[in-house]
């Protein structure tokens, strides 16, 4: 089997706001840019990846597909994933060991399981030893509204829906205890939140001590810059709250370093930024044989998510899946990635398992 | 500095130099003063280097009060900082940066080494870079180079050659080799004095591997070129896994992160080595940001870039842009 073609896909998909217009790094969040990749193969296969496209990035990573991963599969054998990561990776090294680059690789990465899946005729769990569970539980992960009132709307409504859990990415203490209060009325235990690294250890230290009592089941990439370890470490002694990062890794090498210097409780690679399924596997290698917990960072509506799936049914099936609390509307994908009664269940069809919906596709593609 | 004034446009294009693609960036002020800066954009990552600045970088610039320009791009990267560091998004913002300090310059009519506070005593002096196993190399004539080759033989080759001229030798190992073939290379090298061997194992990140290679062999080792982050290379600063810090400004950041981990790299013993792609802004805000570290830096650039008139292959000293902002001509 041959790829014949590696096409990027943009789509747009409208956000459907229920409290409030949420933000992401300042900007309203009004639509939905999602990445992703079809491979076509001589043999008819067709395999789906999905870029991390998040903070406008999405144009650049296209950009990096087209001019720089492309150029280096065309011709290769799909099934021959591993010599062709290997090939890729050392080809483009100059270029970043994270950002744009790796983000398209990791989708073709991810597409290259989808056709191996197919061509065998076996799920992407399979060729990981296979599903543990059927279905995975999920918890909620709010958008940011940094007011209270459209929080604890989210968290009633995420309740409603069958959420057995929930977090917020919130960094106002009061936003954070409403929402604590708000799922604890509701009988959810252990309200996760995200601060995406607004302070200073001591900062952190600060707010740390105010949310001590709200038993949080973790506190999320509460440093600036993301990627200070030693700083998470010693937060993560003095103030009792689990800790969990790792979606910002600068490479497969910081997980080393998380679990070397016990800077986290749970770690959290991203699939379609770290490299793909072959380097989640790795990244979950990495802190295996120690206490460390896997949880996956997935704000996604679309392969990436799926593949998250496959990963944590085959290795980690105690792992809860983020499972992004906005509303689309039309999402191509939007069978794969709806919970129900707070669950994903793990696809079962070859490959990835989660093929676009044909007509939903062209109709958000841009 | 004008008090008042704002960023009216920034944008970001595909730039032909010397027969490498790099990318220009342009800051406008309100007032119709520009700004030029220089984003990483070789090796094919030119465009998307500009699609990340039109994407990500540009519309977070217009309407930025000039006052508050020095601490825009850090606090650009800062709220992307969920969209990675290193890449094209890195490289853009490091051109962002560069701009910016020629904006200010030429709105204050002072060259930018004045503005880091920088008298520019010591001259940054030219390595001429190699990119190929032994080609255009004879035509080097300049005291030190750098080969970009991972052949042992083609190295050895090379080594003796330049020994021979009295020439100091570094080493460009693109990452090649795993931590025994290294280990035997090296130790062959050393007997040869190479002024360093940059980026020997795959892969770069593995600083304990640098580590063990570096107590193994007695062969000073290059790297930072590929690093990340800023926090990523500070770490591996302190790590004790190079005795050379290798900076690019059009990759890292721009000036400023430039200078900070240049300072950081002094303090923990170690030397530098600047890298630019070619002539232009990149270049010339090197020359700035070397000038302002009070030890005379060696940059390694291709042999054709000019320096004070002559190829670099010939080596020499650049003299120090004194016009306003960077000094491009």
């Amino acid at each position: 089997m041959k790829i014949t073609a590696v096409e990027p896909v943009a789509l747009s998909m409208p956000v459907v706001h229920r409290a409030a217009v949420p933000l992401l790094a300042g900007v309203p969040r009004k639509s939905m840019e999602i990445l992703l990749v079809r491979v076509a193969t001589d043999e008819g296969l067709v395999g789906w990846g999905e870029i991390f496209g998040l903070f406008n990035a999405w144009p650049a990573a296209r950009e990096a597909l087209v001019q720089l991963v492309t150029p280096l599969c065309l011709g290769a054998d799909p099934l021959d994933r591993n010599a062709l990561t290997d090939r890729v990776l050392r080809a483009l090294h100059p270029l970043g060991r994270n950002g744009a680059v790796v983000c398209a690789w990791s989708g073709m990465e991810m597409a290259l399981w989808d056709l191996a899946g197919k061509a065998l005729g076996v799920p992407v769990h399979r060729l990981l030893g296979g599903a543990q569970v059927q279905r995975l539980d999920c918890y909620a992960s709010l958008p940011r509204y940094g007011q209270v009132a459209p929080v604890v709307h989210d968290c009633e409504e995420a309740v409603a829906r069958g959420y057995g859990a929930v977090k917020v990415h919130e960094m106002s203490v009061p936003v954070i205890r409403a929402a604590a209060e708000s799922v604890a009325r509701l009988g959810i235990p252990g309200l996760m939140v995200d601060a995406n690294c607004p302070w200073s250890l001591n900062e952190a230290l600060a707010v740390g001590r105010e949310l001590a009592d709200l038993d949080l089941k973790w506190l999320e990439e509460p440093l600036y810059p993301a990627d200070d370890y030693e700083g998470l470490a010693r937060l993560r002694a003095e103030c009792g709250i689990p800790i969990a990062a790792g979606e910002t890794a600068s490479s497969l090498a910081d997980f080393d370093t998380m679990r070397r210097l016990h800077a986290v409780d749970y770690v959290q690679p991203s699939v379609p930024k770290i490299g793909g399924i072959g380097a989640m596997q790795q990244a979950f290698a990495t802190v295996a044989g120690s206490a460390l917990e896997i949880a996956p960072h997935s704000p996604f509506f679309g392969p990436a998510l799926v593949a998250d799936l496959h990963l944590c049914a085959a290795l980690a099936p105690r792992a809860r899946i983020e499972s992004y609390f906005l509303d689309l509307a039309g999402n191509p994908f939007e069978a794969f990635i709806k919970p129900r009664d707070g669950t994903l269940a793990v696809p079962q069809e070859p490959g990835l398992g989660c093929d676009p919906d044909p007509q939903a596709l062209a109709r958000c593609r841009i | 500095m004008n008090a008042g004034g704002c960023i009216d446009s920034a944008r970001a294009e595909v730039w032909p130099q010397a027969g490498v693609e790099t990318v220009r960036v342009r800051v406008r002020s309100d007032s119709g003063v520009e700004g030029i800066g220089e984003a990483f954009g070789s090796l094919g990552i030119a465009r998307a280097a500009c699609s990340a600045f039109d994407s990500m970088i540009a519309p977070r610039c217009a309407g930025i009060e000039l006052a508050a320009t020095r601490e825009l791009p850090e606090s650009i990267r800062r709220a992307l900082y969920g969209a990675s560091a290193n890449g094209p998004f890195a490289y853009a913002l490091s051109g962002l940066e560069i701009a910016l300090w020629d904006l200010r310059g030429k709105l204050a009519g002072r060259p930018v080494h004045e503005l880091l506070g920088s008298a520019g005593e010591l001259r940054p002096w030219a390595m001429p870079r190699v990119d190929a196993c032994g080609r255009d190399a004879d035509l080097v004539q300049a005291p030190a180079m750098v080969l970009a080759c991972s052949d042992p033989d083609a190295i050895e080759t090379m080594a003796r050659a330049c020994e021979g001229r009295g020439q100091r030798l570094a080493v460009d190992a693109g990452c090649a080799w795993n931590v025994h073939e290294a280990t035997t290379i090296l130790r062959r090298l050393r007997k040869l004095d190479p002024l360093w061997v940059a980026d020997p194992v795959w892969p770069p990140e593995d600083s304990a591997a640098l580590s063990v290679l570096r107590a193994r062999c007695g062969v000073p080792l290059a790297g930072g070129w590929h690093a990340a982050s800023l926090s990523d290379i500070e770490r591996r600063l302190a790590s004790g896994c190079w005795d050379i810090a290798e900076l690019d400004v059009t990759r890292i950041g721009g000036i400023d992160p430039f200078v900070r981990l240049a300072r950081m790299a002094l303090r923990q013993g170690l030397a530098l080595c600047a890298r630019v792609a070619g002539p232009g802004p990149g270049l010339l805000a090197t020359l700035h940001a070397c000038a302002s570290l009070g030890v005379a830096v060696p940059i390694a650039c291709p042999a054709d870039v000019q320096v004070g008139g002559a190829p670099a292959a010939g080596g020499g000293t650049w003299p120090l842009p004194t016009g306003p902002g960077l000094g491009l001509p």
